[in-house]
């Protein structure tokens, strides 16, 4: 079967990309590094690849604010962008990349792709770096979590992570849409602040798909646990996890070979 | 907006005699001529026109930056303060037309969700009104590089915008509670600012 | 331009306003203390006999090449030079320290796996056949001083140059911290230009998080020590490993090879770091040296760099560092052809300004620029990545084989400098040494003093683990990105609510590697402790080298193939018991070395770091050696973690127990001199640490731990808040040498080389035949209750405390004093 290719996005500042190829690969995709200008240029064409991700990092230094710059890029200059998510093939965005899609006003998705929310500076006024418990909105179409448990923990590690909507009508289509993929909750499963929300998100929201499913824009880092020797606490006797992060790499792939 | 940019070192010892005006900071011409990119120093360039914008989290919204600085002040024996709200400064060096400037601060500098921006003599919306409180500028010194501005210079170029000759960046600090300009001095000299890489402004309004 | 023909013609010189052929003593001590080159009056003679040799008169970028390649910061002269060593009666000639000493231990041990050390830019040693592992640390102390955020970001981007500037160039894997600081709460009245502890120690810890996050390297290991004596000199050591190919480890220079500048563009930012490196902070400093970085102008850089380098573009690579261009160029310049040379035009770089004078091109520090050595058919393909990863380069000259430096502007030579005198005429001048070692307290008043505290043991365990140098850095570690490049196996916060000290981390680079199933790591560690240094430099370079290696055994790496990182801070070089000191220190170093034989790759010092007030009263800070230390993990899968387990394990404590309390925590808390410092016994340290090492790696045991400040009180407190899971301890087990039979001293003493272990009972039998001839005390068992419970010597409890509250202790320090909030973080046991 044929070896889906995998364009991982990156510019100055993406510091993600190799771990995200990474991750691609042990899936059984063949990861291409592609530099933004690559695109703009037209040297690289986005149909020529069946899943795009855009890693993680602190594209441009995000020093106006996080994705900000990378999010005009693609919204000036990669207008194929839109058009690939609407293809249905699997797009990714992780961490700055989901402040890109964000910030580029493909999630959360609009008829008129207006930007309708917003990924802001952490409550604690901090970059924090912790693992995080999530649930996964198993009601949702997301291709990219199927099969996957109601539970699963992964690192975050950001300083503008929390997501803001523009209207508590966001919100309200979200949920109707099924697209809150995945919520920040304690050892209990419940909702719970500072730090098993470790920046205030807004309905401790952790990540959020398109409707369709095939857009997934999340801020921890699936590709930092790929094996159980990314975990914290697989010393401990009792820990009998796997990489559960690569799942989500595993479906993108899964999901373009069938 | 008011900008002390000609007193160079100004760590507040001389403020509080600003008028709350809106107008461009025509002073700061002599700082800027000291460090500009190679690309900008053309001839006449000095008279280029300086705008300034300035970015803030929207009204009703948490400023968790200013959050954090409040906590720090009892550290400082200081216990009056009830808010600090802050804000980014650009002052940005180029022909540019208020058309311009509008969108370089809609598209690039402000984040539509969370933040609120002014250019200039622009209207000021409701999180720029604020009771009476002191406002810090805190600006890198001219000779000191800021990458912030480097970056804003090339992303506002990447809008379809002329790019600007310079971009500098900045700080203000809006500190809102019962403090007289001593302690207000202190907060800027001991919190917000280092004289060795900053020129500072305070004022009361 | 022709220069084969050195120039005669003074005239021609620009800048030939100094005329120093001519000057007395005096006038040179004028210019040199206006024009700031910190030259000392043997130097300043050494350059004026070589211009009167020459029969001109030196520009001034000719005297601010030799100022800066001649400065403390890149010629190590307090430590390289001839040193007269007075200890007690006898008295002997030193050399060169730093050979006799550091480099000796090295070059006596012959290890095959060091790949280059005290060559490069940094130590490098084999992490397998196909790769190899690049560490450097740094120190950026005096410009953290004036400006902490800058001083810190920049002291990152530049050690992160120098791995990339190592051989061909190493992909930065890891980032280290080391921080000593005046406690963040101190009180008392500070002299004006002077921050408070607590605007440094934060602006530093942000500057070293912005510049490592956006860069994307997780800063994973560092440590922490607070002393009041730091409070006009902070210490800021930043560290960073790099995974280079064994192909990349070295490189050269051939003559034409292009003078190729890449990265940022040259200003008038931080003129002088290296000769402002030299000179002690006083009042008046001068403020040309502060700079901030520019992460992501670095990360570009980085891009660009390591993908010319698969790509095969370039022969050679430094950093522009202190000195910056004249630095950079001259360095390389040595390499190229048999003599050695360079040419430059200057006209060629990229300024941000265009209001600078040649020299200041020349010497400017401006940060995130690269040096390298191109041929020049390669030039076409390089300027192809450059522009793809948006990174400026210019072609600044080539290099040559004549011997010398030269840099012309405009047509106009400015620099005509013989490279033999640039780089071996620097005079070297004996400095003398002392070192009298303070006398031992008294027993007698000791020991009543144990006998009464020995109903305050809770008490003062509460206290140590509240202590700065002991609580947790969990606010600091947060906030770093410890986990980018998904290879953080074993980090810095361990255990069930991932809250617990690790000894050190472990990296596995299976995202550069590509290969899932190949499990070898590498771990590094620290060792610190200026406490000891204050009673015998001697025992504390032995116990830095002992907990340095500790904690790397604790993780499961390899200890027979562990390398030695050394990082002095010293006083004034010309005060003769500052002197003294760091003479015991280097021995101590060396005979730790050689011991635990485990070899130094690289190192750096830094001097000075003393303060003079208006009064021209002098506060130098206390003589400070950081130990970093690089071993592989041969299999991370064995690698281990520092909490407990679980309930029903047994507790052993390795290692001797004597009363060893000088520079202790309980020295501290008690204040009362408690006796000597710690000293290591090496050969018998260094047979058990091996064994422990060798165990650790056959999955034998569960938890380990070392024991270092605040002794077995404080290992056990950690290991049972980490885990969740307490332990009771009889001390009556406890193995002590002589004269020790109080609880007190058994809880709290120092002694080095000890661990604390946790075995599961059906390992025990093999760990025990594993660890024969070890010290070795079966001491306890882990329990389920959460309390944690000692038994003193005659059976009765002496500590029951609950693990909440021990936890609570340990986390709320640094929240309280940097964010005056108490501990937030939701988590209860």
């Amino acid at each position: 079967m044929k070896v889906p290719k995998v364009l991982i996005l990156r510019t100055a500042g993406t510091n993600c990309d190799v771990e995200t190829a990474t991750a691609f690969k042990l899936a059984g995709g063949d990861p291409v590094l592609v530099h933004v200008r690559e695109l703009i240029g037209g040297k690289v064409r986005l149909f020529d690849y069946a899943v795009i991700a855009i890693p993680g990092g602190f594209s441009y230094g995000d020093d106006i604010s996080a994705g900000r710059v990378l999010a005009n890029e693609l919204r000036g200059h990669v207008r194929d962008l839109r058009s690939f998510v609407r293809s249905g093939r699997p797009v990714i965005g992780i961490c700055n990349g989901f402040q890109v899609l964000v910030k580029a006003g493909l999630l959360p998705q609009t008829p008129s792709g207006e930007q309708t929310a917003s990924l802001t500076v952490n409550d604690s006024n901090r970059f924090e770096s912790r693992w995080v418990r999530l649930r996964i909105n198993l009601q949702s179409q997301s291709l990219f979590t199927r099969d996957l448990p109601e539970m699963i923990e992964l690192p975050v590690a950001h300083g503008e992570g929390k997501f803001v909507v523009k209207s508590p009508k966001v919100l309200e289509t979200l949920k109707k849409t099924r697209a809150i993929l995945m919520q920040y909750v304690n050892e209990e499963g419940k909702f719970s602040s500072y730090p098993h929300n470790p920046n205030g998100s807004l309905f401790n929201i952790a990540a959020i798909t398109n409707p369709e499913g095939n857009c997934l824009g999340i801020m921890p880092h699936p590709e930092r646990y790929l094996t159980r020797y990314h975990h914290p606490n697989w010393t401990r006797q009792t820990f009998c996890k796997e990489g559960i992060g690569l799942e989500i790499f595993r479906n993108a792939v899964r999901f373009v070979k069938d | 907006m008011k900008n002390h940019g000609g007193r160079k070192d100004g760590n507040g010892s001389k403020a509080g005699t600003g008028i709350p005006e809106l107008r461009k900071p025509a002073a700061a011409a002599v700082n800027a001529v000291l460090e500009r990119p190679a690309s900008a120093s053309v001839p006449g360039n000095g008279t280029l026109p300086r705008h300034l914008v300035e970015v803030t989290t929207k009204y009703g919204t948490p400023d968790s930056t200013g959050t954090a600085l409040l906590g720090q002040l009892p550290l400082l024996g200081i216990q009056t303060a009830k808010e600090i709200r802050v804000s980014t400064l650009y002052e940005i060096t180029g022909k540019l037309s208020p058309n311009q400037m509008q969108q370089m601060s809609r598209d690039l500098l402000s984040d539509p969700i969370t933040q609120e921006y002014r250019v200039e003599r622009d209207t000021p919306s409701r999180a720029f009104l604020m009771g009476p409180h002191w406002r810090a500028e805190v600006w890198l010194k001219p000779t000191v590089t800021d990458p912030v501005g480097e970056s804003v210079c090339k992303a506002v170029k990447d809008l379809g915008l002329p790019e600007p000759a310079a971009v500098r960046t900045g700080m203000a600090y809006h500190i809102i509670g019962r403090l007289n300009k001593a302690q207000a001095e202190r907060i800027v000299e001991k919190l917000l600012s280092n004289p060795v890489i900053h020129r500072t402004t305070l004022i009361q309004r | 331009m022709k220069t084969e023909t050195p120039r005669q013609d003074p005239t021609d010189a620009p800048g030939a306003e100094f005329a120093l052929r001519d000057s007395g003593p005096e006038e040179l001590g004028r210019l040199n203390s206006r024009f700031g080159w910190s030259l000392d009056a043997h130097e300043l003679k050494a350059v004026q006999d070589h211009f009167r040799s020459l029969r001109r008169e030196p520009t001034r970028a000719e005297i601010e090449s030799i100022a800066q390649t001649w400065s403390e910061h890149c010629k190590h002269k307090s430590f390289t030079s001839p040193i007269c060593y007075q200890e007690g009666k006898t008295t002997r000639r030193i050399k060169n320290l730093l050979s006799e000493t550091v480099m000796e231990a090295t070059r006596k041990l012959k290890k095959p796996w060091c790949l280059s050390v005290f060559e490069d830019n940094a130590g490098v040693v084999a992490f397998d056949k196909k790769w190899a592992l690049a560490y450097k640390v740094e120190t950026h102390n005096h410009p953290c001083v004036l400006e902490p955020y800058g001083g810190a970001e920049t002291g990152v981007g530049g050690v992160v140059r120098d791995v990339l500037g190592v051989g061909l160039g190493a992909k930065p894997v890891l980032n280290t911290d080391v921080f000593c600081f005046c406690p963040p709460d101190y009180a008392k009245p500070l002299p004006e230009g002077i921050l408070h502890p607590r605007r440094t120690m934060t602006g530093v810890v942000a500057g070293v998080r912005d510049y490592g996050n956006r860069m994307g390297i997780p800063t994973a290991a560092g440590a922490l020590w607070f002393d009041e004596a730091f409070r006009f000199n902070p210490l800021v050591f930043v560290g960073t490993v790099g995974l280079m190919p064994v192909s990349a480890v070295r490189k050269k220079v051939l003559p034409r090879d292009l003078i190729v500048a890449i990265g940022g563009r040259t200003g008038r930012d931080g003129i002088h770091g290296a000769t402002f490196s030299s000179a002690a902070i006083d009042e008046s400093s001068s403020i040309a040296a502060v700079q901030i970085g520019h992460a992501i102008q670095e990360k570009r850089v980085l891009d660009a760099l390591l993908r010319s380098r698969d790509a095969g573009l370039f022969r050679a690579v430094t950093d522009c560092g202190a000195g910056g261009f004249s630095s950079a160029v001259g360095e390389m310049a040595e390499r190229s052809g048999s003599k050695g040379g360079a040419r430059v035009e200057l006209d060629r770089a990229l300024l941000k300004t265009t209001d600078l004078e040649p020299w200041e091109i020349w010497l400017s520090e401006s940060q995130e620029r690269m040096v390298l050595a191109v041929p020049p058919e390669n030039l076409p393909a390089l300027s192809v990545i450059m522009e793809r990863e948006g990174v400026e380069f210019c072609v600044l000259g080539e290099f040559t084989d004549s011997g010398r430096l030269e840099v012309a502007i405009a047509g106009r030579p400015i620099v005509d400098l013989d490279l033999a005198f640039l780089h071996k005429g620097l005079p070297r001048r004996e400095r003398r040494a002392v070192w009298n070692p303070p006398a031992p307290a008294k027993a007698s008043a000791r020991k009543t003093d144990r006998a009464l505290h020995r109903s305050r043991c809770p008490e003062i365990l509460h206290w140590i683990l509240s202590h700065p140098n002991v609580c947790s850095r969990e606010w600091i570690i947060r906030q770093y990105d410890h986990e980018v490049q998904a290879g953080t196996v074993i980090k810095p916060l361990q255990g069930l609510h991932h809250d617990g000290p690790g000894d050190a981390c472990v990296m596995w680079p299976m995202a550069i590697t590509g290969d899932p199933e190949y499990f070898r790591g590498f771990a590094v560690a620290h060792g610190l402790n200026p406490a000891f240094g204050k009673l015998d430099p001697y025992a504390m370079a032995m116990a830095c080298v002992d907990e340095a290696l500790g904690n790397l055994a604790c993780v499961g790496a390899d200890v027979t193939h562990a390398a030695l990182l050394d990082n002095f801070c010293w006083g004034d070089p010309e005060d003769p018991a500052a002197l003294g000191a760091l003479v015991r220190a280097a021995q101590g170093c060396r005979d730790a070395a050689l011991a635990f034989q485990a070899p130094f790759i690289s190192g750096k010092d830094s001097f000075h770091n003393v303060f003079t007030d208006e009064k021209g009263k002098k506060t130098s800070i206390p003589g400070t050696l950081l130990i970093s230390a690089i071993a592989p993990v041969p299999d991370i899968r064995q690698a281990l973690t520092m909490d407990v387990k679980a309930p029903g394990n047994h507790i052993y404590l390795m290692g001797w127990t004597s009363d060893e309390l000088g520079g202790s925590l309980y020295e501290a808390w008690s204040g009362q001199p408690a006796g000597n410092a710690p000293l290591v016994e090496p050969h018998s340290a260094r047979e058990a640490l091996w064994s422990l090492s060798a165990a650790a790696q056959k999955g034998l045991i569960a938890t380990a731990h070392n024991l270092s400040e605040g002794g077995l009180a404080v290992a056990a407190a950690e290991m049972a808040i980490a885990g969740d899971i307490s332990m009771h301890i009889d001390l009556d087990e406890v193995l002590r040498t002589k004269g020790v039979a109080d609880p007190v001293t058994i809880l709290f003493s120092e002694s080095p080389s000890r661990f604390l272990l946790e075995i599961a009972p059906d390992k025990e039998r093999a760990f025990l035949q594993a660890m024969k001839g070890v010290p070795l005390a079966r001491i306890g068992a882990t329990i389920a209750n959460p309390v944690l419970r000692v038994t003193g010597l005659d059976g009765c409890p002496i500590i029951e405390e609950s693990l909440h509250d021990l936890r609570h202790s340990w986390r709320e320090t640094l929240p309280r004093l940097l964010d005056g909030v108490p501990c937030d973080d939701g988590r209860r046991s």
